[in-house]
C-alpha cells in the first residue's frame, strides 16, 4: 500500500509540473464555460422577464380604442411591455420592419361604433415581426383577451336584457358594470424549485466533466507509456507487487481528478457566481463522477496496445459521452430518442445529480451517486481486469 | 514540387492515425444529425396542463384555446405532481394545473383558481398573457349568466338567455400579417444551421489539432531529416502547410458533400462555397502553424488548441446562430473569423448571393489567414530546425 502511495506521490508530481493537468483540467473548463455562459447562458435560461415592444395605431378614436389604450398603460407600467403611439398604419409597419417594435395593434376606425352600438363585427389588425415569434404570440393573447372581454359584457348585458332582468333605458349603466365584473376565474402563480442547474453552473459542470475524462484516462495511458518506454519492466524487477503499479496510479488519476474538479467548483463559485448547492452532497456527486468517469477510461484504455492508441480511443469515447449527455448543449425535451439515449451515459447522471443537489431533492441526487458508482465499478472492474496482463511479470 | 512532396507526407501521416478519420469524418455528422434532431423537435416552448376528468367543458375549453396557439405546444401530464415534477426539471417550460371539478364550481358560483406553475427566477410572463387570453374565452358564458342573475333572473332564465343570445354577440377577430424579412430565411431544416456552423466549427477545430502534428514532426526528428536535404525553410514551411490545408478542405468538402446528399443541405453557389472554404481553410492553417511554432509541447497544443477552437466557435455564432446573441456579444463576434465565414455561408446560401457579394467577407477572411501565416512563418524560421526533447 505505501510503494502504491509513494507511485500515485510521483504522478501527481509530475502531471502537476508537466501543466498539462492545469490546462486540460482547470484552464480549458473555465475559459471554455465563461465564453459559452456569456454566449448561450441567456438562451439556454432566460432570467429576466423580457420587455415586449409594442406599437399602437389607434384609428377608433372611441370607448373600445379608449380602453384598449388603458390595457396597453396597465401593461407599461407593470413593465411588460413599452408602448409607442404611431398616426399611421405605414408609420408602425416601418418600426415592425426595423424591429423597434416586435408587433403593432391596428385598431380600425369605427370599431366601438360598430361593436356596441351597430353590432357588427370588427376585426383589430396584428403586424409582427416576422422573426419576433413570442413577442408577436403576446400582443395576439393580449388583443384576444381584450376581444373576449368586449364579448363577455356585450353578452351579459344583452342575455340580462333577454331574460327582462335589465330594460332598455338601462343598457348604457349595464354596460359599464358588465365591464367592471369580477372575474369568475384567476390565475395564481405557484413558483417551484428548479432542479436544473442554472446557465453558469451548468457550463462549468458539463465542461469539466467532459474534461476530467482526459485527466482520469491519464492512469492507464501512463502505464502503456511505462511499458513502451522500459520503465514498466523496471518497476516491475523491483521489490513491489505488480498491483502497486496499477493502484497507485489509480489514485493518482482520481485524486486528480477529484482535485481539478473541486478547483473549478470553487473557482466558478468565485468568478462566475455558479452555484452548486449542498457542498457536501455535491462533492459527493464529484467523486462518483470522477470514479465513473476513470472506471470508464480505464477499461477503454484497456482495450489499446499502446499509448497513442488508448488515448485517441479515450478521446474517441469522452467525446461521444459527452455529445449524448447533453454537456455541451443542454437537451430539454424527455420524449425522443436523445432523451431516452442521454441517460446511457454518465455526464447525464451527472449533471442531473447535481441539478437535484441544487433543487434541495437530496433523494433523486442520490440515486444519480448510485448509478454513477455503479459505471465506476462495472467499467473499473472490467477495465483493471485487462490492465492487469500489462503488469505481469 | 517539393512542398508538395511535403505536404503528401503530412496527409499520409494524419490518415494513418484512425482516431483522425473518428474527427473529421464521423464526429461531425454525429453532431449535425444531434443539432438536426434537437431542432426539429424540441424548438417550441412546451406548456404542460394537468387537467383532472372531472374539470367539464370550461376546462377542456381553457385547454382548446391554448392548442391553437403556434408559439407554444401544448403537452397533458397526468397528476399535479408530475406537472411540478417536470416544471423543476425543465421538461415544459411551466405547468397549467386546472382545478377538480372546474365547471360545477362556476355552476355553483364560486371563484376558481387556475395554478400555473413557474420555476422559480425564470420568466414566464408571455405565458402568463396567453393562459389570460384563454380564460377570458372560457369564461364568457359563466360570466354573462352571473350577469343576468344578478340582476334579477332566475338561473334556468339566465342560462336559456345567453344560449339565445350568444350566436348575435359581435365577435371582435384578431387577424395577425408579419412583416419584414426573416434574418432565418432559409433556415427551414433544423440540419441548415447545423450543418453550416459544424462545417465552420470543425475545420477551424481540425485545423488547430494540427498544430500537434507539426510539433510531432519536429519531436520525431522529421523537420530536422528534411532540414537536412538541400531543400529551402520556406520550401518545409510551405509543404508543412499546405498539408495542414489539405486536412482541412478534405474535411470541409467532405461535410458539404455528404449533408448535400444525406440531409438536402443546400449550399448555393459552388464557386462562392469554395472560395469560403479556401479562404477560412487558410486561416485555420495559420492558426495551427503558429501555435505549432508558439508550443513544444504536443498535448499543451492540442489542449489549447481544442479550447481556442471551441471558444471562437462560440463567440463566432458556430455553436447557436449570431443573429440571437445581445448586442455586445454581437460586435465580438466581428473579431473572429468564424463570424465571417458564417456571414458569408448566410449570404450564399439563404440569400442567394454569388461570389461579388461576399467579396468583403473573403477579404476579411484573407486578411486573417495572410496575419496569421505571416507571424507563423517568421516565427517558424527560428525554430524550424530546432529539435524539441
Amino acid at each position: 500500500m505505501l510503494t502504491a502511495l509513494t507511485i500515485a506521490r510521483k504522478e501527481v508530481a509530475q502531471r502537476i509540473r508537466d501543466k498539462s493537468f492545469f490546462i486540460v483540467g482547470i484552464l480549458s473548463p473555465l475559459v471554455l464555460a465563461f465564453i459559452f455562459n456569456l454566449v448561450l447562458g441567456d438562451v439556454v435560461r432566460p432570467s429576466a422577464s423580457p420587455t415586449f415592444a409594442l406599437g399602437l395605431v389607434d384609428e377608433d378614436d372611441a370607448e373600445l380604442g379608449e380602453a384598449f389604450r388603458e390595457m396597453l398603460a396597465a401593461a407599461e407600467a407593470s413593465g411588460f411591455a413599452t408602448v409607442t403611439h404611431f398616426d399611421t398604419e405605414a408609420a408602425a409597419t416601418d418600426a415592425v420592419n426595423d424591429g423597434d417594435v416586435a408587433a403593432a395593434f391596428i385598431l380600425p376606425e369605427g370599431m366601438s361604433a360598430a361593436v356596441l352600438v351597430l353590432n357588427q363585427e370588427a376585426t383589430i389588425r396584428i403586424i409582427g415581426n416576422v422573426d419576433r415569434g413570442i413577442g408577436r404570440a403576446v400582443a395576439e393573447a393580449m388583443a384576444g383577451r381584450f376581444a373576449e372581454i368586449v364579448r363577455t359584457a356585450s353578452l351579459s348585458v344583452q342575455a340580462a336584457l333577454a331574460a327582462g332582468a335589465i330594460t332598455p333605458d338601462q343598457i348604457g349603466r349595464a354596460i359599464a358594470d358588465a365591464a367592471a365584473q369580477a372575474p369568475v376565474m384567476t390565475v395564481e402563480i405557484v413558483e417551484v424549485r428548479s432542479r436544473q442547474l442554472a446557465s453558469a453552473t451548468f457550463f462549468v459542470a458539463g465542461l469539466s466533466m467532459f474534461f476530467i475524462f482526459f485527466i482520469v484516462g491519464l492512469s492507464v495511458t501512463s502505464l502503456l507509456e511505462e511499458r513502451t518506454h522500459g520503465t514498466l519492466a523496471r518497476l516491475l524487477a523491483a521489490p513491489i507487487r505488480p498491483a502497486s503499479i496499477v493502484v497507485g496510479k489509480t489514485i493518482a488519476s482520481i485524486g486528480l481528478g477529484i482535485l481539478g474538479m473541486a478547483v473549478l467548483a470553487i473557482a466558478s463559485t468565485i468568478l462566475m457566481g455558479a452555484e452548486w448547492g449542498n457542498p457536501l452532497i455535491a462533492a459527493l456527486v464529484i467523486v462518483a463522477a470522477v470514479i465513473a468517469a476513470a472506471g470508464i477510461m480505464t477499461f477503454v484504455g484497456g482495450l489499446a496496445r499502446t499509448g497513442e492508441q488508448a488515448q485517441n480511443l479515450q478521446t474517441v469515447v469522452g467525446l461521444t459521452l459527452a455529445m449524448l449527455g447533453g454537456t455541451f448543449v443542454p437537451i430539454t425535451t424527455n420524449e425522443g430518442f436523445l432523451a431516452s439515449v442521454r441517460y446511457i451515459t454518465p455526464n447525464a447522471w451527472f449533471m442531473r445529480g447535481l441539478g437535484e443537489v441544487s433543487g434541495g431533492a437530496y433523494g433523486e441526487a442520490f440515486q444519480a451517486i448510485g448509478v454513477l458508482l455503479l459505471f465506476g465499478v462495472v467499467f473499473g472492474g472490467a477495465g483493471l481486469f485487462l490492465v492487469r496482463r500489462l503488469v505481469k511479470p | 514540387m517539393k512542398p508538395l512532396a511535403i505536404a503528401t507526407v503530412a496527409l499520409k501521416r494524419f490518415v494513418r492515425d484512425r482516431s483522425n478519420l473518428f474527427f473529421v469524418f464521423i464526429m461531425p455528422l454525429g453532431i449535425i444529425i444531434l443539432i438536426g434532431a434537437q431542432f426539429g423537435g424540441g424548438q417550441t416552448p412546451r406548456m404542460g396542463i394537468h387537467l383532472p376528468a372531472d374539470a367539464g367543458a370550461i376546462g377542456e375549453a381553457i385547454v382548446a384555446e391554448l392548442e391553437t396557439i403556434e408559439a407554444i405546444e401544448v403537452v397533458r401530464r397526468d397528476s399535479a405532481e408530475t406537472l411540478r415534477a417536470d416544471v423543476a426539471l425543465g421538461t415544459v417550460a411551466l405547468g397549467l394545473d386546472i382545478p377538480a371539478g372546474l365547471s360545477d364550481r362556476l355552476a355553483a358560483g364560486e371563484t376558481a383558481q387556475i395554478a400555473i406553475v413557474g420555476p422559480a427566477g425564470v420568466a414566464i410572463a408571455p405565458y402568463v398573457a396567453m393562459i389570460n387570453q384563454a380564460i377570458a374565452g372560457a369564461s364568457e358564458t359563466t360570466a354573462a349568466i352571473r350577469f343576468a342573475t344578478a340582476r334579477g333572473a332566475t338561473p334556468a332564465a339566465a342560462t336559456a338567455a345567453v344560449a339565445a343570445v350568444a350566436p348575435t354577440i359581435p365577435t371582435i377577430a384578431i387577424e395577425t400579417t408579419t412583416e419584414g424579412e426573416s434574418l432565418f430565411e432559409g433556415l427551414e431544416s433544423g440540419f441548415q444551421l447545423g450543418a453550416t456552423s459544424q462545417l465552420i466549427l470543425f475545420m477551424f477545430v481540425t485545423g488547430l489539432t494540427g498544430a500537434a502534428a507539426l510539433i510531432q514532426a519536429r519531436r520525431y526528428g522529421v523537420t530536422l531529416r528534411m532540414m537536412g536535404t538541400p531543400t529551402p525553410a520556406s520550401q518545409i514551411i510551405l509543404g508543412e502547410g499546405l498539408g495542414r490545408l489539405g486536412v482541412v478542405l478534405v474535411q470541409g468538402l467532405y461535410i458539404i458533400v455528404v449533408t448535400a446528399i444525406v440531409f438536402q443541405v443546400e449550399w448555393g453557389s459552388l464557386l462562392a462555397a469554395a472560395l469560403i472554404l479556401l479562404t477560412f481553410g487558410a486561416v485555420a492553417t495559420g492558426a495551427a502553424m503558429l501555435f505549432g511554432s508558439l508550443f513544444s509541447n504536443d498535448q499543451q497544443a492540442a489542449g489549447i488548441g481544442v479550447m481556442a477552437g471551441l471558444g471562437l466557435s462560440a463567440l463566432g455564432g458556430a455553436m447557436v446562430p449570431y443573429e440571437i446573441f445581445p448586442t455586445t456579444m454581437q460586435t465580438i463576434a466581428h473579431f473572429t473569423p468564424q463570424y465571417w465565414a458564417l456571414d458569408a455561408f448566410a449570404e450564399v446560401q439563404r440569400r442567394g448571393g454569388g461570389v461579388l457579394d461576399i467579396l468583403p467577407q473573403l477579404g476579411v477572411l484573407a486578411a486573417f489567414a495572410a496575419v496569421l501565416l505571416g507571424l507563423a512563418t517568421l516565427r517558424m524560421r527560428s525554430t524550424l530546425g530546432r529539435s524539441v526533447a
